[in-house]
Order: C-alpha cells, then structure tokens, then sequence
C-alpha cells in the first residue's frame, strides 16, 4: 500500500502537471505566416498570439514535462510503501495534581488507557512531573496506573500547564509516527487537574498546534474539585527565629497560627493564604481535611514554609547598615505606614536567589522568600516594635497574605467550567499522522530514485525542445527564402 | 484568353476629349483644319484665313462665315503593369478567383486589343517584374507581343511605377494598372502633371477579395513588397481594424486619383476581366468610372 508522507506537495504536483497539459491546449506560438500584400492595414501588435487547439501540441514534450513533474512531486512529497493495517495512534499525557488523591489519579488514567493496547492502536505515555518523560513502546506497554506513586509521581508541586502538556504531546506524537509508518492518526488523551491554573496564557496558541480533538480526564476526585478548593492551597507555615516580636506573634495568633517557644521554630497549624482575614477556626479543621487527604493519597506532606522575622528586624546573613527611619513598607500593592527603623538590608548574592516579597518606601527590599529543596524560607528585615498593634490593622493584611502564601506565589485552583474544557477540547477527528512527519521524516529510500528520474527526464526535455526549436528554425529559413524566391 | 476577346470584339475605346494633332486616326483632334469633314459656320473675326470664307453662303446672305473641319487622330495607348510582388497574391488560387495579377493581365491585353482594334497604336510598361517595354505599335502582332510579354512577367520586387511615367509625351493615353500599394504618392504626382499636359490617364485599382476578407485564425501577416519590415500579428481584434484602414485607403485613393483628373476604377478579383474592359472603354469623357461589382451581381 502506497502512503504519502506531504500529501500536499504531491498535490501541487499534480495541479502543475494538469497546468502543464492546459498550457500545451492553450500555447503563445508564432502563428503562420500569410504574405499579405495590404499588411501595412494591420495594427501594429505583438507577433505572437494565443492560439488554442483542440489537440495538444508537442505530445513528447507535453509527455516529459507531466512524467517529470509527478516523479519529483512523488519524490518530495515522501512516497512509501506501507504495510497493511493502518493502526490507530493514542498518546496519553499524564499531569500530576496538587495534593490530589492518587486513587483519583489511577481510575482517571485506567480509563485513559483503556483499550490503548488493542491490536490497532500504538499507545506512548507521557509521565509530567518535574519534567515531561516521553515513555518508549516498550514502557508505554509495561505501564500500570498502580504504579504511579513509586514510579514517576514525585512529592514536589511542579508547575503543570495545558500548554506544556500540548507540547510533550507534539513530541510524543512525532516520536510515534515516525516509529511507527502505519500510524494514520494520532489521539491525544489527557489526565490532568483541570484547575484555573492549569490554563496558562499561551494556551490559544499552543492548542492550535494540535491539529485534532483533545480529550480529557480529570485526575482530582469530586470532592477535591467541588470543594477541595481550600484543601488545594493550604501551606504549613512555621514562624521561625529569635526573638520574634510578640507583635508578630499576637498578629500570626490571631489568624491562627500559635507560637508557644519562638526560641524553637515550631510547627504550628495550617493557615489559609489567600483568605488570612477569614482563618481563624475553621483553619484548624480545613488543615486536618487537607492532612487527612494526605495521609490517604500516600504522599508525604507538604513541607513548612518557614518564616524568619526576628525583632531586631535583622535575619541571619542580612547586611548591619546605618540606621535609618523608612515611612512605609509595600507588598502587593499596599502600603504599611509607620516610621519604621531599618537596620540591615539583604545581600545582592541573597536576593538573586530569591523573590522579593515585600519593599521599603525607597525601594529596598523589606521582605525576600528563598526556595529550598522542598519549600522555601521567608526573611523578613521589618522590626516591629513589641508593644504595637500595627500588623493587627487592615493596612497589614496584604503584608501578611504575602509572608502566608504558598511558595512561589498565589495560585488558582477554582476549577474550570465545563465550557472552558470543551473549547479546549475542540471538535473533529483526531489529528492525522501527517501534521506529525517533518520533511526529513518523510524521505524514503524512493525519493532519490524519483528525483534521479525526474532530472534525467527534464534533461531529455531540453534535449528534445532544443531539437524542435532547430527544426523549426530551418522551416521558417526555408519558408523566408520561398517567399523572396516568390 | 481567347474567350475575352471575342467577347470585346467590336468594342471602341473613344478618347474622353479632343486629342491633340497627330497621324489621322479615330479619335476627334483638338486642331480645325482643312479636312473634308464638315463640321459647323463661324462668323468670321479679324485674323481668320480668308481662303476659308464660305463664299457662296457670303453672297447669298451678305455675311461672312468661316467653314470650320474637324481632324481626326490617333493616340499612342500606354498600358502600365505593376508587376512588383504584391501583384501575386493570393500565392494559391483561393475558390477559383484569379490571382491580382492574373486579372491585371487580362484587362491590359483586353484594353491593348481594344485600342489596336482601333487603329491606334499600344505599348507597355511593366513596372518591376522583368522591366518590359514594348512602344506603342499599330501593326498586326502587337497585342500578342504583349501578351506573351506579360505572361513572361515575375512578379517580383517592389513597385515603381512613377519613373516609368515622367518620360511619357502627354498626347497619349495611359491605363495605369496596379494596386497602389507602390510608390503612390510619387504616381499621383507624376499622373497630375501627365494630365495637366494633356494626357489622359486611367487608373485600374487591383484589389484581390482576400485582401477584403482576411481568412480566419490567427496568423502573422508579411508584406511580400517589404520584407524588410517586421511581420505583424493578425488576430479577432485586428480585424475590424484592418478593414477600416483599407476601406480609407481605397476610400482616399479613389478620391485623389479623381481629383487629379484621372479615370479611377477598382477592379477586384471576382470580377471578369471583359466586364471590366468594357467598363473602362465606355467612360464618357470626363467622367469617372465606377466601381464594378462582382460577376455574380445581376442588378449591375
């Protein structure tokens, strides 16, 4: 069975052989020459007209010129033989959650998979964890949902987007067809929380690249995406230090949060992030929600994010400076007014490392959040004074919701509309083999045959018109000396 | 050819106006003579030959009369073949019409026949061609000399036909036979001066029916008096255009050639050459000749 690799350049191929028969039909030609004595009556115009006839002119040529058009279109278009049976392809891309349950997980990828090792259908997993690991057919084979824990499923929070997974996809998908000759079409499948997050600003660009339907499973279970949303952003923070001002203190208490030896960094309950204004009870129960998911999924929890805020407003490795009195400090947008002192500032080297979190007036920065292997540690250069009120005023909830927040900022796991997930999905078929094969995928052992004959027959075209040209260069001598002779 | 002389035996070629003095022939002469011909009275005026008083009408009416003759001449015909190579078209006879040249010489031997039979004596000029020149002769023989020089005559070369006038004498009659696609101008001018000595001059325009009516499709057009110049492309558009450019051509040849006093006759190639003779022939005096339609035209 004959396959084509570019059907697109075997197609214009044929257009310009169908243009080249027309063009032998229609020619611009020199028309016969009639000695007219009144020729000085014509006007005066171009000595080659369009002449059209019912045959085609120089079938030799015409000949030569279409078999050499359909042999290099043949040739460039990557012309194959494949064997019988056409097999379905199916890539599977498998994203991880945030805190979801693994059981989830497993039922949304067991029915991704099934029916992904029937006799007409090659199936490539891709693992996304830290990074996207493209399966081989013998992995993709051996692959068992139930294995997902120990295999590829990490403890760590990587940033997992449609746009990447569309593009290990493509990858995949490319992998496949070329391992693969029979393959006509190509399925994409995947598992992935479908959080707001999840859909990333390069999306409308990235899914116009998949040239088919996409479909989805979602890997967080009912509960987790109805009403987990809390669960999914809950952060262990741990208030850390000496000498923690007992304004930081009461502050981080009365958003529940208890500090019992600030001498000792200490794992106190879970706190809300985003809503720290709201986390007072209810925090308590939200944690043990978010423990107990945890404990179930067998993951291991999450790690504490661990806030450095000494009184002295002086971290360990910041910098002694000259004291100087600073009007404000601004995170997010809002400013903290009060005459702060300021004692110490971070190194450069310290705040390449890490995200500022939190500026003074003129610029400095106030507060930085430094990842670790597993989390991250917040430093924060502001002091207090002991006795003031300061952080438990509207003015530091927005200070406050920066030190809170998960690390490496704010996330959204609302979870998207079913609208939003069917535009993503889109309509049609899957996407052909052929959007897949690149110009050198397609070369066949063929296209140097083909092409080899393509040129030897356009050499034998030259020959040949070059012939004709001398032919009729001696008729029309001859006719001219007829004429004089007349 | 034979045919076509039977067919204008009998038939006289007048001149159109009083020929100037010359050997006694058939034609009225300018000059009054002493002749036996009588012809009208005039009364007698200071200066007249008194040897031409008609005496007894003096003495019967106490006036004096003059008797006035008419003499009667001959004129030397000069038939003018334009023998380039535009004559020779169509190159193959196209539903049985002659070729421009094979009518231009039927009619020239048909009008040297005509004048012969009149007593007066035929010449030819070919222009281009083989060059012939027969003076004019009134002996018998003449009219077969010139036909045996014209069917000896190649088409060939371009027209001159202006040289071969201005050396004529202008008490003759000249028949120029040609399709004015030559030296035209420079005929005209020549013809102008012939006909203001006295000369009178016939022009017989051979026009073919395939130069009317160009055939079909597209060609490229080569004018065979020319070739120097580059071919031209003929296509539907150019059609109509063609034919307005000739029909002007004609339009205008015929006007000029008329205005300068000459006969102007188009002859076109579906047209029998006798028809066309007696055409010429019959041509009152001052008059022109009008165009002949084709043989198949019963109503002409």
């Amino acid at each position: 069975m004959i396959g084509v690799g570019v059907p697109w350049v075997l197609g214009a191929a044929v257009f310009a052989a169908l243009a080249t028969c027309v063009l032998h039909f229609i020619s611009v030609r020199r028309p016969p020459v009639l000695l007219l004595p009144t020729m000085r009556f014509l006007p005066e115009r171009p000595v080659r007209a369009v002449s059209r006839s019912a045959r085609p002119s120089d079938l030799m040529l015409l000949l030569l010129r279409v078999t050499a058009l359909l042999l290099a279109g043949a040739a460039l278009s990557g012309l194959y033989w494949r064997a019988a049976g056409v097999k379905h392809g199916r890539v599977v891309v498998l994203q991880r959650s945030e805190d979801g349950n693994i059981d989830t997980v497993r039922n949304a990828v067991a029915r991704a998979m099934s029916g992904a090792f029937a006799n007409d259908t090659v199936t490539r997993v891709v693992v996304m964890d830290t990074v996207a690991r493209v399966l081989s057919a013998a992995e993709s084979q051996t692959f068992k949902p139930e294995t997902l824990s120990t295999v590829v499923w990490g403890s760590t929070a990587p940033t997992q987007t449609f746009s990447a997974a569309v593009l290990a996809a493509t990858r995949a998908a490319s992998a496949l067809v070329r391992e693969q000759r029979n393959v006509d079409a190509v399925d994409l499948v995947i598992v992935a929380p479908f959080v707001r997050d999840w859909k990333d600003a390069a999306v409308p660009a990235v899914r116009s690249t998949w040239p088919g339907a996409i479909r989805f499973y979602e890997s967080l279970d009912a509960v987790d995406s109805v009403g987990g949303n809390e669960a999914a952003r809950k952060v262990t923070v741990t208030l850390a230090g000496a000498k923690v001002s007992d304004a930081v203190r009461s502050a981080f208490e009365a958003r529940g949060l208890t500090v019992s030896d600030p001498a000792r960094s200490r794992t106190t309950s879970d706190a809300s992030a985003s809503v720290a204004t709201s986390a007072t009870a209810s925090t308590a129960s939200t944690a043990s929600t978010a423990s107990t998911a945890s404990t179930a999924s067998g993951a291991a929890s999450p790690a504490p994010i661990l806030i450095e805020w000494p009184a002295s407003g002086e971290p360990d490795g910041w910098l002694l400076s000259k004291s100087v009195v600073v009007g404000a400090v601004v995170a997010r947008g809002e400013a903290l007014v009060f005459p702060f002192t300021r004692t110490s500032h971070i190194p450069d080297a310290t705040l390449a490392q890490g995200r500022p979190l939190a500026w003074w007036s003129d610029g400095e920065v106030a507060a930085v959040e430094i990842p670790t292997a597993t989390s991250c540690t917040r430093h924060v250069g502001i002091a207090v004074p002991g006795a003031s009120d300061l952080l438990h005023g509207q003015s530091a909830r927005a200070l406050l919701m920066a030190l809170l927040a998960p690390c490496g900022g704010e996330h959204d796991f609302r979870a998207l509309s079913a609208d939003q997930l069917h535009a993503l999905a889109g309509t049609g078929l899957s996407a052909p083999a052929s959007a897949f094969k690149s110009a050198a995928a397609v070369r066949t052992p063929w296209a140097a045959l083909l092409l080899a004959l393509a040129i030897a027959l356009l050499i034998i075209e030259w020959i040949v018109r070059d012939r004709d040209d001398r032919v009729a260069a001696v008729m029309a001598l001859n006719a001219d000396n007829r004429r004089k002779t007349a | 050819m034979g045919a076509m002389l039977d067919a204008l035996r009998g038939v006289r070629w007048p001149a159109r106006r009083p020929v100037a003095a010359g050997l006694p022939g058939a034609h009225r002469s300018r000059q009054r003579g002493t002749s036996g011909e009588f012809t009208e009275y005039r009364l007698y005026r200071q200066g007249d030959d008194p040897r031409r008083l008609d005496w007894k009408l003096l003495a019967r009416s106490n006036r004096a009369f003059v008797r006035l003759t008419d003499d009667r001449a001959l004129v030397p015909t000069w038939i003018v073949a334009d023998a380039s190579a535009s004559l020779a078209f169509p190159l193959e006879e196209t539903n049985a019409r002659p070729t421009k040249w094979d009518l231009l010489r039927g009619v020239a031997i048909g009008l040297a026949a005509v004048a012969h039979a009149g007593a007066d004596p035929v010449g030819l000029l070919v222009a281009s061609g083989n060059g012939a020149r027969l003076t004019p002769r009134t002996r018998r023989g003449t009219v077969r000399e010139i036909s045996r020089a014209l069917y000896e005559t190649h088409c060939i070369g371009a027209s001159a036909i202006a040289p071969l006038l201005a050396p004529l004498s202008p008490n003759c009659r000249v028949v120029v036979l040609s399709d004015l696609l030559g030296d035209f101008e420079e005929t005209l001018q020549t013809v102008a001066r012939l006909i203001a000595a006295g000369a009178q001059v016939d022009c017989v325009h051979i026009v073919a029916v395939e130069e009317l009516e160009l055939p079909e499709g597209a060609w490229l057009a080569v004018d065979p008096d020319a070739s120097e110049l580059a071919p031209r492309a003929m296509h539907r558009g150019a059609r109509a255009e063609y034919r307005r450019a000739f029909d002007a051509f004609r339009a205008e040849a015929a006007r000029r050639w008329r205005a300068a006093g000459a006969g102007y006759l188009e002859a076109r190639t579906d047209a029998a050459p006798a028809r066309l003779v007696r055409h010429i022939v019959s041509g009152a005096a001052g008059e022109v000749y009008a165009e002949v339609p084709p043989v198949g035209d019963r109503r002409a």
